[in-house]
């Protein structure tokens, strides 16, 4: 489970890698000025692991993932996800590639709420042309145990079932790398602890490569791995002492 | 501060952040108080213009009028007692040039008017070169003198010092005339003036018995003795004069009715604007109330009582209404300032411009109800929210009805508003029919956005529906039916505009259409007036021996107006507002030995050749029903002082539409023997052939009048543009405020977009699959507010074709083609302009601050 500090060396020599951070830097302005939001981040996760992210509000954890989805731009280095660099990939580029390649379960859910909760798990499907969308969300639908919701929109579902709905949908297209961003954060402790072992049996069966941010040590420690972040640095591996 | 009661508290506390977010509301409320008020406040200040001008309006103190003949000389000594009097006489005839030879060059239909020495007895006529007016109206050298428009001066070639003729007299153009301060109003004037001197008009010889001439005595009471006491003395001394007298409070004559009408069309105006920009404030409410669903329900579960939330929002709107009410009054009260410049001379009288608090408090309470209607039912709503909407992803209040007591106040509100309307209205009955118009077109617009959302739902539910794969379309059709969606509030306030564009639209080309194509191939192609019982013979042999001529009918008129309907005095007898025309004034009666062309008998026997009995009259079908009359009633006439009763003997079907010669009573030759009147005549002539057959009649006989159906049907069309430009402005206006509450119902959806545009980025959605599902709501919205507004106008206008104007319907496909793509076209812009913002908002930084 514990894995050794990453550098740039040991970065070439994991040409398997399916995430790949090479001295990532973000700098945003701010109303005081330029804000450093990551410092230099190196990282490398190989296809199939589970990597927790650990840190403190405000250290860089989500904008991390961001940059990982393709919805942060980097103000310097290198990002190569699934072996593709975004390096000179437009806006539509990047939305193309997350739609076949990445999945995304946020703390607020994010379901569109005028839609199903079939339409909603179909929706990525659909953008991508796939002509079983409907039959495809119905079986991710049970396969979280909501196939008696499946015609229940948002607003007529519990938290962990609307949790449910997103991690369906975030599976649907089986991505090659799954992002989670404090997934139980918005729900009680017995309904996270659920979707977290949704969340690592769908891992296990589809051999995701999972990303998974956390202010919960305990549920980190399930990962493989899990890095420390701090002030917009990685700074360490495994969990503090 | 914390003496306040707890609600104005609060309502401060949420006014601290300013008016922003609220200028689709109070632009709402201001654009229908800026045109009531301006309209109002025009009115008053016309109206007081006129008080003001009132002597030179009416021409004097005292007025009377009186049509075909002039007053006896007892009437006039009558009018004498009373001061100095002043007669002038009007007719319709034609002006024209004439070679060396005495071949006619140029003419032109003109309305004539011959005063005598004392005119005017009140004000000043305008005239280029400025000179004396019994000077330019001087006989010199034996020739009379005349002033005339400048338009007719530029149709007839003329320049001062030039001769014209009219009738048998040879003018002289002395000036231009630039006003005339006595001059009625009118939409439908025959032609420019031309003012001479009664000794010329007596010189055109078209002063002869029966022909159609208006009769004017003026009157300035010298003495100090209150003219409303004279004409009173008159109306007793005289009462069967047949004369009209007027005094000051009816100055202008047919100014003070048009400006009335004209207040009336643009309060409406304002009112439609009020009405549309009040679904734009219900929106706006709603919009502002939901996003405080938080702040009620937290407000809620730290125990404030659903009237603490119903109050404070209340006095919170209710001070942006005062608001909005205010920046309306005082735009209201500036517009007539400008207008009255920018007008300029179009208005025959000087506008008193100043502030009329009369005008500005009937606009505020026009705003303050309808804000109060529009804000009353989603205020009520945010009253029940419930404190459990924390807790749930809610997008709106819950769609329920409010409970009972605010029903009641939205009922109450919209009772009153539809009572100050027709209170305050000059035409009661106009104002009763917009507010039930009103009434229905929501009503029916409701039911149709209801419909559109029914039929989206039903489009996009189930896996193997028309969205399937297409999660653009899905949601596009499914925001259009969510909670909150702005389609009951663009169909409503948009559509409404539209539908009265669409309805005007096709009026005018169903008109048009009549106009240009509808005549029947047998319809005349000249018209000829006035033509002497002399002149009868003459003018048929003149006529038919010209080539070209396919036709010529001729039958005689006199003038009379109907006096008793079965024996009951006309004012007394029932008859049905479609019919009240031929049953007011002078109007011309005919009498014939048969049936004339175009008409068919419905009922009863036409009388015999030579019929020598009883008094009978035909009446026209339509007529005889408004009248509530039978076969066997009596009608009664006043044909130059004299009473003629005559039995109904038969109704006749007339196709008017034929424009062949008809009448609406045509009695049997014997009732009106004797009676002096005119003859009129119809030519149907090859086409081209007018003017030689129009030269060579005027020539023999200058004292017909004459029209040619084509310029005639122009002159129609000028006075049909003049109106539905009128209409248009409504709609226009109407529109003005749709495209605020489309904007208003835009902007409020903006924070939806944005989350849903993101939403979809993260879920792998291009920039332009985005879009097309932005644009697809737009483009649904834009085609079944198209859509609806084509039918509810086209229905509004069939209805007005077919069963008022019975003329036939035919629908404009193109034109509604059109007003459907413009339609789309406006909501696509709109949505469009809202949506790029959105498409340009990064992922990032709002899943960052989630």
């Amino acid at each position: 489970m514990r894995e050794s500090p990453i550098s740039p060396a040991n970065l070439d020599a994991t040409p398997s890698a399916a995430i790949m951070l090479e001295k990532v830097h973000l700098t945003l302005d701010g109303p005081a000025g330029p804000v450093n939001i990551l410092r230099g981040v190196d990282l490398s996760v190989n296809a199939g692991t589970a990597l927790g992210v650990v840190g403190p509000s405000g250290s860089g954890k989500t904008t991390m993932l961001m940059i990982v989805s393709g919805l942060e731009r980097i103000s310097s280095g290198r990002v190569v996800i699934a072996g593709t660099d975004y390096a000179n990939m437009d806006e539509d580029a990047l939305a193309l590639f997350r739609r076949d390649t990445v999945g995304i379960v946020f703390q607020s859910f994010h379901l569109i709420p005028t839609m199903t909760a079939l339409e909603n798990v179909a929706v990525p499907l659909e953008f991508a042309g796939r002509k079983d969308a409907f039959d495809r969300a119905e079986h991710q639908l049970r396969a979280v145990g909501l196939g008696h919701r499946i015609e229940h929109y948002p607003g007529q579902l519990s938290g962990g079932e609307q949790q449910r709905v997103a991690l369906a949908r975030a599976f649907a297209i089986e991505p090659k790398i799954l992002l989670a961003d404090e997934p139980t954060g918005n729900l009680d402790g017995r309904t996270g602890q659920q979707i977290i072992e949704l969340l690592f049996q769908l891992h296990e069966q589809h051999k995701t490569t999972l990303v998974l941010i956390t202010h919960d040590l305990k549920l980190a420690s399930r990962c493989q791995r899990v890095v420390r972040i701090a002030d917009g640095l990685i700074v360490g591996e495994g969990l503090p002492a | 501060m914390g003496q306040l009661p707890l609600p104005l508290r609060f309502a401060l506390r949420e006014l601290r952040g300013g008016m922003r977010g609220f200028r689709i509301f109070l632009a709402c409320i201001a654009i229908g108080v800026t045109a009531i008020a301006a309209a109002t406040s025009m009115n008053q200040s016309v109206e007081a213009g006129i008080a003001a001008d009132a002597q030179p309006l009416l021409g004097g103190d005292l007025q009377a009028r009186i049509s075909t003949r002039p007053l006896g000389a007892a009437e006039i000594e009558g009018l004498q007692t009373g001061g100095t009097v002043s007669r002038n006489v009007e007719l319709r005839s034609m002006a024209r040039t004439e070679s060396e030879t005495g071949e006619v060059l140029k003419r032109a239909l003109i309305e004539l008017k011959g005063v005598d020495g004392n005119y005017p007895l009140y004000g000043t006529l305008t005239l280029d070169p400025v000179m004396n007016l019994s000077d330019a109206l001087a006989e010199k050298d034996g020739v009379w003198g005349a002033v005339i428009d400048t338009a007719l001066i530029n149709r007839l070639a003329l320049k001062v010092g030039d001769r014209f003729k009219v009738g048998e007299a040879e003018l002289q153009l002395r000036a231009s005339l630039v006003y005339e301060p006595d001059r009625s109003i009118s939409f439908t004037t025959a032609g420019p003036r031309v003012l001479i001197s009664d000794g010329a008009l007596a010189a055109t010889q078209l002063v002869r018995d029966g022909s159609m001439i208006d009769y004017t005595y003026n009157i300035r009471v010298d003495a100090p003795t209150d003219p409303e006491a004279i004409r009173l003395r008159l109306l007793d001394q005289f009462p069967d004069a047949g004369w009209r007298l007027r005094g000051l409070n009816q100055a202008a004559r047919g100014l003070d009715a048009f400006i009335d009408n004209v207040t009336l069309f643009l309060t409406l105006v304002g009112l439609t604007a009020l009405l549309t920009g009040g679904i734009g404030v219900a929106n706006a409410v709603r919009a502002h109330l939901n996003g405080r669903l938080v702040t009620i329900a937290t407000m809620k579960c730290l125990g404030a009582e659903a009237d603490t939330i119903f109050n404070t929002y209340l006095i919170q709107l209710s001070v942006l209404a005062s608001v909005g009410i205010g920046i309306g009054l005082v735009a209201g009260a500036v517009i007539p300032m400008i207008a009255a410049v920018a007008l300029g001379d179009l208005l025959p009288v000087k506008a008193k411009l100043g502030i009329y608090p009369a005008a500005l408090g009937q606009a505020a309470v026009f705003g303050a109800l309808t804000a109060a209607l529009f804000t009353l039912w989603p205020l009520a709503r945010a009253r029940d929210i419930p404190p459990v909407a924390l807790f749930r992803n809610l997008l709106a209040a819950p769609n329920q009805w409010p409970c009972g007591k605010y029903m009641i106040a939205v009922v109450i509100t919209a009772l009153a508003l539809g009572a100050f309307t027709i209170a305050t209205a000059e035409r009661e009955d106009l104002a009763a029919w917009f507010v039930i118009g009103s009434g229905v077109a929501l009503l029916l617009f409701s039911l149709a956005a209801r419909g559109v959302m029914k039929l989206a739902a039903k489009l996009s539910a189930g896996r193997n529906s028309a969205t399937a794969g297409r999660p653009s379309l899905r949601l596009a059709l499914a925001n259009l039916y969510r909670p909150g969606s702005p389609t009951t509030s663009v169909v409503l306030s948009l559509g409404l505009g539209l539908s009265v564009l669409v309805a005007i639209a096709l009026l005018q080309s169903n008109l048009d259409r009549q106009i240009r194509e509808g005549l029947p191939a047998d319809a005349p192609s000249m018209f000829f007036i006035d033509i002497q019982p002399d002149q009868r013979a003459e003018f048929t042999t003149l006529v038919q021996g010209m080539p070209g001529v396919q036709k010529v009918i001729t039958a005689n008129m006199i003038r009379g107006r109907v006096t008793k309907i079965k024996g009951v005095a006309v004012n007394d007898a029932p008859v049905k507002p479609d019919s009240r025309w031929a049953a007011r004034g002078e109007r011309g009666i005919s009498t014939a030995d048969t049936l004339p062309e175009g008409a068919r008998l419905e009922s009863g026997e036409w009388w015999p050749a030579g019929y020598d009995g009883e008094p009978l009259v035909s009446v026209d079908d339509n007529v005889g029903k408004d009248f509530y009359l039978k076969l066997g009633d009596t009608i009664s006439v006043n044909v130059l002082g004299r009473e003629i009763t005559a039995k109904v003997a038969s109704f006749r079907d007339v196709r008017w539409q034929s424009g062949t010669l008809n009448f609406t009573f045509i009695f049997s030759p014997n009732a009106l023997a004797g009676a002096p009147g005119i003859s009129l005549a119809t030519v149907n002539s090859a086409p081209g052939s007018e003017d030689a057959i129009e030269t060579a009649v005027l020539g023999a006989m200058p004292n017909v009048t004459i029209v040619q159906v084509r310029q005639a049907l122009d002159m129609l069309k000028d006075v049909l543009d003049t109106l539905s430009l009128a209409v248009k402005l409504t709609a226009a206006i109407a529109l003005v405020a749709g495209a605020l509450v489309l904007a208003g119902a835009i902007a409020a959806g903006h924070n939806r977009r944005i989350y849903e545009a993101v939403v979809l980025k993260v879920l792998g959605a291009t920039r332009a699959d985005v879009l097309r599902a932005f644009v697809f709501e737009y483009l649904l919205l834009g085609l079944a507010t198209g859509l609806i507004a084509a039918a509810v106008g086209s229905l509004a206008a069939w209805g007005v074709v077919d069963e008022v104007m019975h003329i036939p319907w035919s629908n404009d496909f193109g034109l509604i083609a059109i007003v459907i793509a413009s339609c789309i076209t406006v909501t696509l812009t709109a949505g469009f302009m809202g949506t790029w913002r959105a498409m340009g908002i990064k992922a990032a930084p709002l899943l960052r601050n989630e």
